[in-house]
């Protein structure tokens, strides 16, 4: 009894505090709770981005912009920091990253989206869902103590007597089965469950009047799918390899393992490579209480962040977001 | 059989083969990672810490532990402020110009390289704030791990609020409910599979993530303690454990067998990955079940 | 619409005390596991040996930094404890440059770097206590042998291509390739490291990064160059002498120290020592432990416990001289 009564004041007392922010000081307690949650994540959020480019600074100070991002030189010693190497090496691995896994990852879509029976879809979708949940890390090992022996005599001897007399296919490493062709098979792995997955969303979201119409006009299924679904879909697709392709940039764990670490432009499939998150992981803890070369190493990160935040707009403005 | 016929059979059978490929790279890599990681697994190693076996590496049950605890920790920190601006995004805003670059902002946040948001962690959380955090430590990482998934809970939630339909939110109005009645009555408990849904996820997200963890948690041979302590290095003079302490991480333990070849087998690394997946998947799994019931109910 | 069933089914549970539920759940699952572990873990200790219980129960001693040394620091640290049980050590990485910072913030005990600290000028209030040394050597893939200069050795890592390799007429002219054909694969160190320090400060003629500038393959660690060159007949690296000891690598020589990994050893321990040796002791480097200002009692004796003859095991272990060795 005594219970319930202090119960019920604290309610009336609750009640009445509400009442007396709401209406006498026309202030809606929950609605400032709720934009208090939204400021501190702003504020974090912009708090994170002008912590990276303001630490960046001094070293786009020191280099000029542009000196930091054509420079081919990177010296701790002589304070030289420049990062087209590193560029490169992400950029081309990323790009064959999606040259291996968007044909195989839009053609799954189609697949799940238009061929297979309904129970099959049931069986492999959790499947590939299951391949985003390993961890980079143990993709990382997975690539270095299996795939790289295997890459070394068996994949790499094969495409240099086949494809050899291309110069893109020269193996010049015969040694290793790291290099780019590695660590796009395993970036490729791990971006495709991303792209099949919103690539098999898009494709299903397509009306399903536009089908029936180009079946009713003679057009066979795949005529279907080539000329009326795919263009329909394109957005959403193009929207998921552009969120793959983010994936693959920014990986580092398994990048470190897998690339090679030289610091050259990659001058075919095979060879080594050097990206930026590794740059950065792999200096980080030596350099971090020297403040120039920390600066640099941020200066890695504030590039990357804004190639980032590039992809983000342009992926909101395909996807139909202002 | 015509041209057309033969053309679209051979597409059909190229998006058969894709999708069996995709099958069976899944197969393969689970496949070897289990055979590899399987001798070395046993109840001792999965449950014993590092520093009660002699020589380096030799068991995971600190990491495990620690895992547990930083992808806990990180989504408890990081549930309430995505929820919150969830709700503040999808019921309060009017979807002017600040709110749409708060959202952009959650979508740059959502695609942050991991090793970017390492290096903040480390600068910021390890160093300029070490007397807070205690440098290295539970807190520090869980912070920046909070940080990585929070768009992520915050998306799932906006999703779910999205999918509440418009007329049982009109009838509570209707009803003379105010907003704040509404959404606590009527649309956070509609849309809470949704949220749950994204919660769990992220658990998994923390819990494979390692550049974070590496430049953030640090690492421990040891179980987390739990208790206070002095201590003249912090401010209000005590350390609170384990939030201020080392902690281990699985990802690192994989790591260290890159790291260190000559002392941590293959095996061992392939034995916690192996752990690692496997609470992954778990975690997974509950979001399935999750779903699962919706879809029921 | 069926409101009434919404309510009635899961969303029976307000969502706000269905996450707390769920995060009370949590956290108290994870402390009860938490718990059990470590009450287990410290009965295993406490039974181990109970002769030394006079000491502070919690006094906790954290060793953070360079790579190189943290598994040496891990084996140190178990042994200490076994002797110490009321001291609590944990070690971790992070690398030098983290190991320096963290002890000058006193975010850790004992930082351990395997580069310069530089005490006069950058960091006035730390102590470098030296624990052991190491040398660098270069070393081979089984077919290639010989010996070469300073100067040569310089000549071969700037002359590598950027694909990695040098051609057999950029070989030093006393270095020998038993296959005769083909290009030889240059490794470095991927990682900033101690270990690439010295080396380049040698060759380079004090330029701290002058390797790091030339083409040679990165690869991580000690132990990833010491693999690389092993499954290579046909390469050329360098390493910690330690790690080098009883691989399948040939030894090449500099500047006129041996090729025989016994006499190496004799020769490097001579140049550490600063006696008058045929492995020049430019090649040489202390391991250090750092300290920021005085070590405290329980600093000063990990370090001593570090120092002392007995420690020897847990540096051959993984590949360096320990300080007996160097007195």
């Amino acid at each position: 009894m005594f219970n319930k009564d202090s119960r019920l004041d604290i309610h009336t007392f609750y009640k009445n505090m509400i009442n007396l922010l709401n209406k006498d000081l026309r202030l809606d307690i929950h609605h400032l709770l709720f934009l208090s949650c939204a400021i501190l994540t702003a504020a974090i959020a912009i708090y994170f981005v002008g912590f990276i480019f303001s630490t960046a600074m001094p070293v786009f100070e020191s280099q000029g912009i542009i000196g930091f991002l054509t420079g081919t030189e990177w010296n701790y010693g002589k304070n030289i920091y420049g990062i087209k190497i590193f560029i490169f090496g992400t950029m081309i691995m990323t790009l064959i990253t999606l040259l291996l896994a968007v044909p195989i990852s839009l053609f799954t879509a189609i697949f799940l989206a238009e061929y297979a029976p309904s129970r099959v879809v049931y069986t492999i979708r959790p499947l590939i869902e299951l391949l985003v949940g390993i961890p980079s890390v143990v993709y990382g090992i997975f690539g270095l103590f299996v795939l790289e022996d295997i890459f070394n005599l068996h994949v790499e001897p094969f495409l240099v007597s086949t494809l050899g007399y291309i110069p893109l296919f020269s193996d010049n490493t015969p040694n290793s089965g790291q290099g780019l062709l590695l660590a796009s098979s395993i970036l490729g792995v791990m971006i495709l469950p991303t792209i099949t997955a919103l690539s098999e969303d898009a494709i299903r979201s397509v009306k399903h009047e536009y089908k029936e119409a180009s079946f009713s006009m003679g057009a066979t299924h795949w005529e279907t799918i080539r000329n009326v679904i795919l263009p329909a879909a394109s957005g959403g697709i193009i929207s998921s390899i552009v969120l793959g392709m983010m994936r693959a940039m920014g990986e580092t764990m398994a990048i470190v393992m897998l690339l090679g670490n030289m610091k050259t432009i990659p001058s075919s499939f095979l060879s080594y490579g050097y990206a930026m998150t590794s740059k950065i992981l792999n200096d980080i803890g030596f350099y971090v209480n020297q403040a120039e070369p920390r600066s640099a190493l941020f200066g890695i990160a504030a590039v990357l962040f804004l190639l980032e935040i590039i992809f983000v707009a342009l992926s909101r403005k395909i996807g139909g977001k202002a | 059989m015509n041209y057309r016929h033969i053309k679209g059979n051979i597409f059909k059978s190229v998006s058969y083969m894709s999708g069996a490929l995709t099958v069976l790279i899944l197969i393969g890599i689970l496949g070897t990672i289990t055979v590899k990681g399987l001798p070395e697994l046993s109840l001792s190693f999965i449950f014993s810490s590092e520093s009660e076996i002699q020589g380096f590496g030799g068991a995971i049950g600190n990491a495990v532990i620690g895992t547990v605890f930083l992808s806990l920790l990180s989504t408890i920190l990081a549930t309430p402020l995505a929820i919150g601006t969830a709700v503040y995004l999808t019921k309060y805003s009017k979807g002017g110009i600040i709110s749409r670059s708060l959202s952009f902002l959650l979508d740059v946040m959502s695609g942050t390289p991991s090793i970017v948001l390492g290096i903040f962690g480390l600068l910021l959380l390890v160093y300029y704030m070490n007397t807070f955090t205690g440098g290295f430590s539970l807190i520090s990482g869980s912070i920046a791990l909070a940080i990585l998934i929070l768009p992520v809970i915050e998306r799932a939630t906006e999703e779910a609020i999205n999918r509440v339909p418009g007329d049982i939110e009109d009838a509570s109005y209707a009803l003379g409910a105010t907003r704040w009645e509404t959404i606590k009555l009527v649309t956070l408990p509609y849309a809470l599979t949704g949220i749950l849904t994204g919660i769990v996820l992220s658990i998994g997200r923390a819990a494979e993530e390692s550049a974070v963890v590496i430049l953030t948690a640090g690492y421990s041979q040891f179980f987390p303690e739990f208790g206070v302590s002095p201590s003249e290095k912090l401010i209000f003079g005590v350390k609170i454990a384990p939030f201020q302490d080392l902690i281990a991480a699985l990802p690192i333990t994989v790591y260290h067998s890159f790291e260190f070849p000559h002392l941590v087998s293959v095996s061992e690394g392939f034995a916690a990955a192996f752990v690692l997946i496997v609470i992954v998947m778990a975690i997974n799994a509950v979001t399935r079940l999750i779903v699962w019931r919706r879809r029921i109910g | 619409m069926n409101l009434k069933a919404i309510f009635n089914d899961e969303a029976g549970v307000s969502p706000i005390v269905a996450t707390l539920v769920l995060v009370v759940v949590a956290i108290a699952g994870a402390a009860a596991v938490g718990t059990i572990m470590g009450s287990f873990s410290s009965d295993v200790s406490d039974s181990t040996s109970t002769a030394d219980a006079s000491q502070g129960a919690s006094t906790e001693l954290l060793i953070a930094g360079s790579t190189t040394v943290q598994p040496v620091s891990e084996l140190l640290a178990e042994a200490y404890m076994d002797e110490n049980p009321g001291v609590k050590v944990t070690v971790q990485g992070g690398g030098s440059g983290a190991g320096i910072s963290s002890t000058e913030m006193d975010i850790i005990d004992i930082g351990s770097a395997s580069k310069d600290v530089d005490t006069v000028n950058e960091h006035p209030d730390l102590q470098v206590h030296q624990i052991g040394g190491s040398a660098v050597v270069v070393i081979a893939g089984t077919d290639i042998t010989g010996n070469a200069t300073k100067a040569e050795i310089t000549a071969l890592y700037d002359a590598v291509y950027s694909d990695g390799t040098v051609a057999q007429s950029d070989l030093p002219s006393n270095i020998i390739d038993a296959v005769g054909s083909g290009n030889i694969t240059v490794y470095q160190r991927s990682e900033a490291s101690g270990t690439e320090e010295t080396f380049s400060k040698y060759f380079g003629d004090g330029d701290k990064t002058w390797c790091d500038g030339t083409n040679a393959k990165g690869e991580k660690g000690n132990a990833g160059v010491l693999a690389a060159v092993e499954g290579n007949s046909q390469s050329i690296g360098f390493v910690d002498f330690g790690y080098a000891d009883g691989a399948n690598v040939n030894l090449i020589s500099v500047e006129g120290h041996s090729t025989d990994f016994d006499t190496c050893e004799d020769e490097i321990l001579d140049a550490l020592k600063g006696e008058s040796s045929n492995f020049d002791s430019g090649l040489t480097r202390p391991l250090n432990y750092i300290t920021n200002g005085n070590p405290s009692t329980v600093e000063q004796s990990f370090i001593d416990f570090a120092r002392q003859p007995a420690s020897e095991e847990h540096f051959t272990a993984v590949g360096y001289f320990p300080m007996i060795d160097l007195m």
